[in-house]
């Protein structure tokens, strides 16, 4: 009978509380959840050239022409043109805030063959007018880049002697 | 009788419950969803929201944000350092490229950024980074400016926000 009972005293609960980790992790969610940053925000490195490089370009004389690539936004259509190059037309959309997929596809098509026939360029200029969007020229550094024109240069198309706006930057992505 | 009454009991034994909440299946789904939500965070380079009005343009891009001074700009201003400093009506009023009060800002950050160094015991460096965090839909124009404004006043690194396409 007194064996019977220290059994009974000795019966210890083995379940597990999770009542305390189930607070703190309901406490935690909402603090994660409130303070995670769901955008990607990555950037585009670009660099303005500077005086010394310009000085540096000037003194070293190029044995061939440079091909100076450029992707010109003008009003209804896109321009690619450089020195070797035939001068390209693909049609825009008149205040478009990035060019359409069938733009996309035939600049990047065009740019491509350009750099198959021109190997080692990765630069290129993308002359924008005053009023081209933001969201347009990042499309056109992207479609750029996606055919290996790696370092864009930003310039604004209506002053093209002014200080500052010759090439305005040139971007290593 | 009796044999019948045991049965029943154990019955009842049987299908009825203590009334205590099964936890694990739910501690299971918290876990899984804490873990989901660890990794969600930005583990590498700078974390930065872009200011309330400001939506960055999306690009394929894959470079990761590093700490500088950040200047953005929306439909209706230029901020830098989350302080608007000026409009983009008086960026645009004239053909010149400075923008008088941006530069103002930016040379005492420069100044600020070189005494610190200073007393680190540091190398001032000639040529700092700053980061562009502008809407998609501003102008051209707009962004020529601040980006002039930038490499006249110390700043010719310059890095264009844009949030990474799916």
């Amino acid at each position: 009978m007194r064996r019977r009972a220290q059994r009974k005293e000795l019966k210890v609960n083995t379940d597990l509380k999770l009542m305390p980790l189930m607070n703190i992790i309901i406490a935690l969610i909402p603090m994660l959840l409130l303070s995670a940053v769901f955008l990607e925000v990555k950037v585009i490195e670009t660099s303005l050239p500077r005086d010394a490089d310009a000085a540096a370009a000037a003194a070293a004389e190029p044995a061939t022409p440079p091909l100076d690539l450029a992707v010109h936004v003008r009003g209804d259509v896109y321009v690619i043109e450089g020195h070797g190059v035939s001068t390209l037309l693909v049609p825009r959309r008149g205040v478009a805030s990035a060019p359409d997929s069938v733009a996309t596809s035939l600049l990047s098509q065009a740019l491509r063959g350009i750099t198959a026939s021109h190997p080692g360029t990765t630069e290129v200029r993308i002359v924008a007018e005053s009023r081209t969007h933001y969201q347009e020229v990042i499309a056109l550094m992207d479609v750029a880049r996606g055919a290996g024109l790696v370092n864009a240069a930003l310039e604004g198309a209506g002053d093209p002697g002014a200080p500052g706006a010759a090439p305005a930057a040139a971007g290593g992505m | 009788m009796r044999r019948r009454r045991s049965r029943a009991k154990g019955m009842m034994e049987r299908y009825t419950s203590d009334g205590g909440l099964t936890l694990t299946s739910m501690m299971d789904i918290l876990t899984t969803l804490l873990f989901f939500v660890l990794k969600s965070y930005v583990s590498g380079g700078e974390v930065t929201v872009p200011p309330p009005g400001v939506t960055l343009p999306r690009s394929t891009v894959n470079a990761d944000m590093h700490t500088s001074v950040v200047v953005a700009i929306d439909h209706d201003g230029i901020m830098m350092d989350g302080e608007r400093v000026a409009t983009v009506q008086e960026a645009t009023a004239t053909d010149e490229l400075m923008i008088a009060p941006l530069a103002k800002r930016l040379t005492e950050a420069r100044a600020q950024m070189d005494e610190l160094a200073q007393r680190k015991g540091e190398k001032q460096e000639t040529a700092r980074l700053a980061t562009i965090q502008g809407d998609a839909g501003i102008e051209f124009r707009v962004l020529q400016k601040v980006m002039y404004t930038l490499d006249r006043n110390g700043f010719p690194d310059i890095a264009l926000a844009v949030l990474k396409k799916a």
